[in-house]
């Protein structure tokens, strides 16, 4: 999944940051408001993760402006601010899920892809798939009970096409979910990943639209 | 419980007997004024009576010889109200009730009030029963009362009225601030308020302004202070969680950091709490020194001081108060100026502390105040003027010619 991180504490960002792409999420970083808004503007991104106090102004007013603009992007707000009253305000400007500093890594990547899910249109964990048990929250795939390795990207493109399950995912729009602005795009990765991913989940699983893109069906 | 009072209550208690007693003090006056006037004119008529009287006796001489002495002059002699008495020397005395009269004029005798004149050969006598007299005072006294018992009665019930409907503004007040959530600090109403209410709900308004402002500048507080201690919370947990070679010396960093921003919200605390406030005794050269000793430890670039030839700088001052607005001076220096920093210190007591300044240099007074993407916590200027206020002092703030410097006056904290 394509993630924004709007943090200004430098080292946080990258600790939270270094955590996501490690699980296999593609992280962009804006230090700033202006930062935060110009890359949601241009950017598909399955979660917002977003810090309230920044240089520039507070993620509220972002996130109105987002929502005012009709984004339905999924938010998820992770500030120090502790009150309810702040809670409240933030679930009322449109955020999804709020987190208070210090938190869970674990806990905060699961309530990204809970909040992605939902935002995809289906809530559902466990899916059952050419007699694959896939459970999307927890990033886990078994076959008659024993659970398949996928790497993290090879994860984050079977979770991108079951996200748009049914529907055919192009190419470009995978690449858009698997890499950020900063990161350089190899020019068969995707072709590669799914390779893999045939290999390893079986016939059935990814069909390939010659001149479309890949879709799970 | 102790039962209260009220206003309404009060003023009934005073105010209302206040005017019933001036109304009777009032128709008192007018009572005896017109007992007065009523004896007066009673007595006007007993002169006009014996004077007509005089002279009947006068023409009766003249005109006719010696006629018998009219005794009555349409005053029925048994009257006990009017009695006439005419004696002539050789005529047998009439009985009257009063006694025998020695004088001419006007005298109070048995219950009577008796005009006395002599004329040629006759005393006349002409008396009025005081009991008359009185009856007659006391009935023109209940023509006027009576009508006035009832006005009275009305003026006491208008007053009443009157107080309670002028001091309802006051219920109204009172009801509006009792019946107010704890959270309501909106201002009050005070469009219709008398002018005596008026300044108290103006007081009152500025007071709740007061309140939310502080409220306000609390809740600011707090978020402020939680982002402050939070997120070098959050970075060394992610750091932890995340492992990595150099997990510890980031961990290390990050608990510094966090130590520094607990230590400035303590500073902070205490300057706010009145600390500069406290009494004690303290030698400026002295902890301007071990400061200065402190800090060049952790100073990129040097730190010069040129202490005047002083070496004793006494004053009544609190030491720690002192050490922390010189130390929050000193590091805002290093940290955010771009060279070195420079303190001299005047023999009169006057310090000034200066350092090289960006262009877009400022100082940021405001606590949590600071440059985007700054590494400070942006409290120490907010801790140097809380401090300096509660000493006395007053920094003078200067940025020019590529230097920021503050001047402290020293002088009238010195002891001696």
């Amino acid at each position: 999944m394509r993630l924004l991180l709007v943090e200004d504490t430098l080292d946080l960002a990258e600790a939270v940051a270094g955590f996501l792409r490690g699980e296999g999420h593609a992280v962009d970083h804006a230090p700033d408001l202006a930062t935060a808004d110009a890359a949601w503007a241009v950017a598909d991104y399955a979660c917002v993760i977003l810090d309230l106090g920044l240089p520039g102004g507070s993620g509220l007013e972002l996130l109105r402006a987002r929502r005012a603009a009709g984004d339905r992007t999924p938010v998820l707000i992770a500030t120090a601010r502790d009150q309810i009253s702040d809670r409240i305000a933030g679930l009322d400007a449109g955020a999804d899920d709020y987190v208070v500093k210090p938190f869970d890594l674990q806990e905060l990547a699961a309530r990204i892809r809970a909040h992605a899910r939902r935002g995809q249109g289906q809530p559902a964990n466990r899916i059952a798939l050419a007699g694959l048990e896939i459970d999307r929250a927890a990033a886990k795939v078994w076959r008659d009970g024993a659970e398949l390795r996928l790497t993290s990207r090879e994860w984050s493109v079977l979770d991108a096409l079951l996200g748009q399950r049914g529907r055919i995912m192009s190419r470009p729009a995978l690449e858009e979910t698997l890499y950020a602005f900063d990161d350089t795009i190899e020019g068969n990765a995707v072709e590669v990943y799914i390779s893999r991913l045939r290999q390893k989940l079986g016939p059935g699983v990814i069909e390939t639209r010659r001149g479309l893109g890949y879709l799970v069906p | 419980m102790s039962r209260g009072w009220s206003l309404a209550g009060r003023l009934s208690r005073h105010i209302l007997p206040l005017v019933a007693l001036g109304w009777v003090a009032t128709i008192g006056l007018v009572v005896w004024a017109l007992d007065h006037e009523i004896g007066e004119l009673m007595d006007e008529e007993m002169e006009t009576v014996v004077q007509t009287t005089i002279l009947l006796l006068d023409s009766a001489e003249h005109g006719h010889g010696r006629d018998p002495i009219p005794r009555e002059l349409g005053l029925t002699p048994d009257s006990d109200e009017q009695v006439l008495r005419v004696t002539a020397a050789d005529l047998p005395v009439a009985p009257a009730p009063w006694g025998v009269l020695t004088r001419d004029g006007f005298s109070n005798a048995q219950g009577w009030r008796v005009l006395r004149r002599q004329a040629d050969g006759a005393t006349i006598e002409m008396g009025h029963s005081l009991a008359w007299r009185r009856e007659e005072v006391l009935e023109s006294t209940n023509v006027l009362v009576v009508p006035m018992l009832p006005l009275l009665a009305l003026v006491l019930w208008a007053t009443r009225r009157t107080m309670r409907r002028s001091m309802s503004p006051v219920g109204r007040f009172a009801s509006e601030v009792t019946g107010r959530r704890p959270d309501d600090l909106s201002p009050l109403e005070t469009g219709g308020l008398p002018d005596e209410l008026r300044p108290l709900a103006l007081s009152f308004n500025d007071f709740l302004h007061r309140i939310d402002a502080l409220r306000q500048a609390e809740r600011h507080f707090v978020a402020n202070a939680a982002h402050e201690l939070r997120t070098p919370l959050a970075t060394l947990r992610a750091r932890l969680e995340t492992g990595g070679p150099d997990v510890a010396a980031q961990g290390i960093a990050t608990l510094e950091a966090l130590t520094r921003r607990v230590e400035r919200l303590l500073q902070l605390s205490r300057a706010e709490a009145g600390l500069g406030r406290e009494a004690g005794e303290a030698d400026l050269v002295r902890i301007l020194r071990l400061v200065l000793e402190e800090e060049a430890r952790h100073s990129p670039g040097p730190i010069r001081l040129d202490d005047g030839d002083v070496e004793r700088l006494p004053l009544r001052a609190d030491p720690d108060a002192l050490a922390i607005l010189l130390r929050n001076l000193i590091e805002n220096a290093v940290q955010h100026g771009i060279g070195d920093v420079r303190l001299r210190l005047y023999p009169e007591g006057r310090l000034t502390l200066s350092n090289a300044a960006a262009p877009d240099a400022a100082f940021r007074m405001a606590p949590f105040d600071k440059r985007d993407g700054s590494p400070g916590t942006g409290l120490g200027l907010a801790i140097v003027q809380a401090l300096a206020e509660d000493l006395g002092l007053t920094p003078e703030w200067r940025i020019a010619d590529g230097r920021a410097s503050v001047t402290l006056d020293f002088a009238p904290l010195r002891q001696g």
